[in-house]
């Protein structure tokens, strides 16, 4: 069994939890064990960190992108 | 009247010690002061002429040393000019090589402060453009329903390639 940390702005509900885990059992090919942290600063979205992997699809990550890219140009 | 020889023998006699005083006495004296008043005069005239001689030539070189003091001052003159010139030329050459090295000088630093300014200017606008992007991300996902929502759809989306 693999533990997966899912953040996110809210709190995931059963149904989000449920599909999310099964989600993540078809790609991982193993059974997932899934910890949700509510973190309000990630302002929409989840991040996904599972063996030092991370997705990250947050509206707070995109707008960080954002931020770098325009201080680059 | 009867002329008698010895009269006129003592006449003559008489006459001759007169002239020979007169002479002695009184022809020499004067002869001797006459010549001496001449020679004074010749001397006199000597001395004017050597005088006036003298004076000429000392006008002469007078006007000599005068003339030479003229072109020395001149050419003295001319030389002072000419340094004054060249060290004005010297001066405005110099002036107008540190004018143009100051105004190039300028030149950079203002494109530099301008690079500088827009560069503050781009970071000012970027974070400002993220900060007005954030604001606006906040307030249109604010709600739990439409947050719900972007997890829904987060979750539908995810694909195995993305965890993998």
């Amino acid at each position: 069994m693999k533990k997966v940390t899912v953040e996110s702005s809210i709190a995931l509900s059963d149904a989000q939890l449920k599909a999310l885990t099964t989600k993540l059992e078809a790609a991982l090919s193993d059974k997932v064990q899934i910890e949700n942290r509510v973190d309000s600063e990630l302002i929409a979205g989840i991040r996904i960190v599972s063996e030092g992997k991370v997705v990250d699809l947050t509206a707070a990550s995109k707008l960080n992108q954002l931020k770098q890219n325009l201080l680059s140009a | 009247m009867d002329i008698q020889l010895s009269q006129i023998v003592f006449q003559i006699i008489n006459f001759g010690i007169v002239v020979g005083a007169l002479s002695f006495f009184v022809y020499k004296p004067i002869l001797k002061t006459i010549d001496e008043r001449a020679d004074k005069i010749k001397d006199g005239l000597e001395a004017a002429e050597k005088n006036i001689k003298l004076q000429s030539d000392a006008e002469v070189e007078k006007d000599q040393i005068i003339s030479e003091a003229k072109k020395e001052a001149t050419k003295i003159k001319n030389a002072a000019k000419s340094e004054a010139e060249a060290i004005l030329s010297e001066a405005q050459s110099k002036a107008q090589k540190e004018s143009k090295a100051y105004m190039a000088k300028q030149k950079d630093a203002f494109a530099a402060q301008m690079v500088a300014d827009g560069k503050t200017l781009e970071k000012k606008v970027a974070t400002l453009v993220a900060s007005a992007t954030e604001a606006v991300l906040k307030d249109t996902v604010g709600s739990i329903k439409v947050q719900q929502s972007v997890i829904d759809k987060q979750i539908k989306d995810l694909s195995a390639k993305m965890l993998t």
